[in-house]
């Protein structure tokens, strides 16, 4: 009896705890998401109200108003708010070079793993050592000299020198990712193959890359999350062509009328894909947060 | 499943086995095709750049100043003024003020929580990948909904006021509360991380230590004393080498969140060398100080990497 | 199996998304030669990019950035040799741009092709001009701007006050707000340390205490900023602080209109160029008037406003500046006056339909004329970056003020002996 009121107690002390770690990781998130469906002066308002249709009316205007575009005219036809159509722009651009770069930086990356894996390279160590430490380098230190490089071949502003910055910012992980997975592939399935005919080049297309896909998928995500997330570069060398929607959410602020409302629609489009992609790589995100140091 | 079809589809299609194409291919050019591209890129966008800053580190040159003239070489005068400098040691004592407080909260506070979902029980799938989403979000997002969640009349303050009737909080703007603030954010956007690796080193734990410790009517802290910390401790300490790294290199999430401020109270060493290069562009100086982050990063590393070493000796 | 197939697709989806969206990238047609225009993120801004539309020689893209990153991102787009065609700068930048060659001079083109007689001569010094007093000019007076108080006509008049008439008389009243029921709050403004906000906000109440940022003859700063009327028009601020909404120390923009839209306070202090933000019934449902900024021992205004100007690196220089006089032009001009903007031309600040065009334009020539600038020599960032950092903590009450004017002093004067060991430069 004793033993059963203990469980029950556990019990509920364990959800609870639970609980309140949920509030706590959950609760931004569903603030943001619950400002995105109020009017601005419900946005505003200073008594927070969290359940729509109980508690305010909600609207899709700020979904309108970033996806559509146009914006509110006063009497004297001044914008009194923001046109934030630009937003548009910037999600195709941000898909643009997320897809462009993953693409890249998957199939370079893989390449590399596999004649990392498979083939015996001087040094190999070292060159695997090589590769993580420019993970590990602080972005900071290399933006003057990269800012000064794509300055001199004029390749700020362009499509083509983001994708290729952000496929070497992937490169590395998506090396040690991929290195790993094949370390796990038996030799044999090649070498059967090659026994039986095929040549190197027809064995990787025809055996290793099908049995590697899932890993290059997983390995995709997380790259493409990169490249969709990253700010400090593309504010620096992207203006007018090829900017993305990090440095255009930084950049709604501060206009002289609060645009939460906006603003928390413009998240909320920008982080969904983000939360779809989480969901599915959820079995590879152990690996994937590592850099595959830690394998499950 | 996966065995038996990749041999099944090699023996079917090899039948008729063909005359292997690309066979003057051979592995050795196998290999240099596969490698030199991402090679070209890590050396032209990685190598290339360090070499040059290195070099500009020991000049005076200003991108904005000095565009059209060649550098002039002043030794060590950067590094010599940098380290002489009250300002650059305050920078790394406001990031160490930041890095250490924030990982250890978070190895503590993700260990807790591993704890709490190293069962099973209904609904722990989900639970567990909802936890996972924060550490995947954009920093700038992160930040910007923090912020907005921190105003001085925010949601935040409306709890501080009408639940604890305290005075409110000024989150961003008090010097004693603003590098706490970033600390928050940290740890709500990073603990999931520091989680799923202890979840994965906890559920590497044999049970039948457990059994054999329950046979012996151990304490529960004898059980985690003897038998958890030790089974998990080198994960964890790979789980803190990453998040001290990337702790150290906190920019984005600074910048927006307190830009700074108030003061310089929450000028963490890359928001410093980010205005020195492209606020003031006084670009070797910047350039020197980006050395000496990185001389800090790799000393950091070293230690970290020798601990983990004395660790798995122990063993 | 199932999960690996599923993955499968979610690599070819991402495959095909960005070879689509490659496609689908609009062929824009190249007869028209693309121009493009830098300014910060506020209504004027929002005003030009709608106002460029009808510009049919060239497509022109204007783009607002925040007020923080302003600076930097038009000095780094230098830096690189490229960015914005036409640049609007800062008055305060122009010493720095012009002392890197940045900006093409355009002293004799204005003569050639704008009314040159008619602009503003304040604002032409100040925009255009460097140095102070050489007549080359560099910028064209795009937006002429300065501060206004804005303030709630029906709490005023439940309180039987009129605007104030000095700083002390404001400050008087906006603890008569505070500590009252007819309103929450008395005064706010951008005490932030982000651009030159908290700066702008803070110099003038300096200026019209009769104290003064440096010696400009002698480039002094030590002993006259941190003298007794600056500890002053510190401890005058903190009075203001505590009378503003919560969190007042970290107010920008935003949550300066803010404190006037939300109804929480009875008078705000912003520049002209965001008055749009209070004539707009629904943002701003409030019964709003504007006065001129009040003096004390003397009545100065913090000068805002700037010019806009040619970029040395621009491949469409000659574009750019058929852009620069379309804007000019008296139809343009006429728009941009009735349409919430403030020309730098005086027939234009004259005429009816700039008057008319809100109701906070007929004090804009009154308060033009009390306008006055800071430091707008190269070192400029470096000055404001010390001043900002310790003002702003003095005014929250962080810091001790004299301590806080002594550390700016010192560094200030450092950074100006470093730069001029000399002494000022000459002529």
């Amino acid at each position: 009896m004793t033993a059963q009121r203990q469980t029950l107690i556990q019990k509920i002390g364990f959800w609870f705890t639970l609980g309140l770690v949920i509030f706590f990781f959950m609760f931004p998130l569903y603030w943001i998401f619950v400002s995105s469906i109020k009017t601005r002066a419900e946005v505003i308002s200073r008594v927070p109200t969290y359940i729509p249709f109980v508690q305010f009316q909600p609207t899709l205007d700020n979904y309108s108003a970033i996806l559509v575009g146009g914006a509110r005219e006063s009497e004297t036809g001044v914008r009194t708010s923001a046109d934030l159509s630009e937003f548009r722009n910037r999600l195709v651009n941000s898909v643009i070079i997320a897809g462009a770069s993953t693409a890249l930086a998957v199939s370079l990356g893989t390449l590399t793993a596999y004649a990392i894996s498979r083939f015996r390279i001087p040094a190999e160590s070292d060159l695997m050592f090589f590769i993580l430490s420019t993970r590990m380098l602080p972005p900071v230190v290399v933006l003057i000299p990269i800012f000064l490089l794509f300055s001199n071949l004029q390749l700020r502003d362009s499509y083509f020198g983001i994708v290729m910055l952000y496929t070497t910012v992937n490169l590395p992980f998506v090396v040690w990712m991929m290195k790993g997975f094949f370390d796990e592939i038996p030799v044999e399935y090649e070498e059967a193959a090659m026994i039986d005919g095929y040549s190197r080049l027809e064995a990787i297309w025809k055996i290793v890359i099908p049995e590697a896909i899932p890993a290059m998928a997983a390995t995709a995500v997380f790259s493409a999350i990169v490249a969709w997330n990253e700010f400090v570069f593309v504010n620096l060398l992207n203006r007018t062509n090829a900017n993305t929607v990090p440095p255009y959410l930084n950049s709604i602020i501060g206009v002289g009328a609060v645009e939460w409302g906006r603003l928390a629609a413009g998240s909320v489009v920008f982080v969904i894909p983000i939360v779809i992609f989480t969901f599915l790589v959820r079995n590879y995100l152990l690996r994937g947060v590592t850099f595959g140091a830690v394998r499950r | 499943m996966a065995d038996s079809q990749v041999a099944g589809r090699s023996i079917t299609e090899l039948k008729d086995p063909l005359r292997p194409r690309f066979s003057w291919f051979t592995d050795r050019w196998i290999a240099i095709s596969f490698l030199t591209p991402t090679m070209a890129l890590l050396v032209f966008i990685t190598v290339f750049p360090l070499v040059w800053s290195l070099y500009l580190s020991f000049t005076d040159w200003s991108v904005i100043r000095d565009a059209n003239t060649a550098p002039t070489w002043i030794g060590t005068q950067n590094y010599a003024d940098l380290l002489m400098n009250r300002r650059t040691w305050e920078r790394f004592v406001v990031t160490g003020q930041f890095v250490v407080p924030s990982v250890t909260i978070e190895l503590v506070l993700g260990f807790g929580i591993a704890m709490l979902l190293n069962r099973k029980f209904n609904g722990r799938g989900v639970i567990m990948t909802m936890l996972l989403i924060p550490m995947m979000l954009s920093p700038i997002v992160v930040a910007l909904f923090w912020r907005f969640m921190m105003q001085g009349e925010g949601v935040l303050n409306y709890y501080v006021v009408n639940l604890f009737g305290s005075d409110p909080v000024l989150w961003l703007t008090d010097r004693w509360v603003a590098p706490w603030s970033l600390v928050l954010v940290d740890v709500w956007m990073w603990t999931p991380f520091m989680m799923l690796i202890s979840l994965a080193g906890l559920s590497a734990v044999p049970k039948y230590l457990y059994e054999a410790a329950a046979v012996d009517r151990a304490s529960g802290w004898f059980r985690f004393r003897h038998i958890t910390l030790p089974m998990v401790a080198p994960l964890l300490l790979i789980a803190v080498i990453f998040r001290t790294m990337d702790a150290y290199k906190l920019f984005d999430q600074a910048l927006v969140l307190t830009g700074g401020g108030p003061g310089r109270f929450t000028q963490t060493a890359s928001l410093y060398l980010y205005d020195l290069a492209f606020g003031q562009f006084r670009t070797g100086e910047a350039s020197a100080l980006g050395y000496i982050m990185l001389i800090v990063i790799i000393a950091l590393a070293n230690l970290f990497i020798r601990a983990l070493n004395s660790i798995k000796a122990t063993e | 199996m199932q999960k690996s197939k599923f993955l499968t697709k979610v690599l070819l989806v991402l495959l095909i998304i960005s070879v689509l969206s490659g496609a689908l990238i609009p062929a824009v047609a190249q007869d028209k030669p693309n121009l493009s225009i830098v300014w910060f993120a506020w209504p004027p801004c929002d005003l030009l990019s709608s106002i460029v539309t009808e510009y049919e020689a060239a497509n022109v893209s204007v783009s607002c950035v925040p007020i923080g990153q302003w600076r930097d991102q038009i000095f780094a787009d230098f830096a690189a040799q490229g960015g914005a065609d036409a640049p609007i700068l800062d008055s305060q930048f122009m010493g720095e741009a012009v002392a890197g060659d940045h900006l093409v001079e355009l002293t004799d083109w204005m003569q050639d092709n704008l009314p040159y007689d008619d602009y503003n001569q304040v604002a032409l010094s100040y925009y255009a001009e460097v140095p102070q007093g050489s007549g080359r000019l560099y910028s064209v007076p795009m937006m002429t701007d300065t501060r206004m108080l804005v303030y709630r006509a029906d709490v005023f008049e439940a309180a039987g006050f009129e605007p104030p008439q000095s700083w002390s008389e404001l400050l008087e009243q906006a603890q008569f707000f505070r500590d009252s029921d007819l309103i929450e709050y008395g005064f706010a403004t951008h005490w932030l340390n982000d651009g030159d906000l908290v700066q702008t906000a803070w110099n003038h109440v300096l200026w019209s205490f009769g104290g003064d940022l440096w010696d400009a003859d002698t480039y002094t700063v030590e002993g006259v900023l941190n003298s007794e009327t600056g500890v002053r028009a510190i401890e005058f601020a903190k009075e203001l602080v505590a009378t503003a909404p919560v969190g007042a120390a970290g107010f920008g923009f935003d949550e300066t209109v803010g404190a006037m839209c939300n109804g929480s306070t009875a008078m705000i202090e912003i520049w002209y160029g965001f008055g749009p933000a209070f004539t707009d019934p629904e943002g701003c449902p409030y019964e709003i008037a504007f006065a001129v900024v009040p003096g004390e021992d003397a009545h100065y205004i913090s000068l805002g406003g700037m010019g806009i100007s040619v970029s040395r690196y621009s491949p469409n220089q000659e574009a750019a500046l058929d852009l620069v006089a379309w804007l000019q032009s008296d139809e343009v001009q006429l728009e941009w006056a009735a349409r919430g903007g403030f020309p730098g031309r005086t027939s234009i600040l004259a005429s009816d339909s700039f008057l008319n065009a809100a109701p906070y334009n007929p004090s804009f020539n009154e308060a033009f004329a009390l306008v006055r600038d800071f430091w707008n020599i190269p070192e400029y960032a470096q000055l404001l970056d010390v001043q900002g950092e310790y003002l702003s903590l003095a005014i929250s009450g962080q810091m001790d003020a004299q301590e806080a004017l002594d550390e700016i002093a010192a560094e200030q004067q450092e950074i100006l002996d470093n730069a001029y060991p000399d002494g000022p430069p000459q002529g």
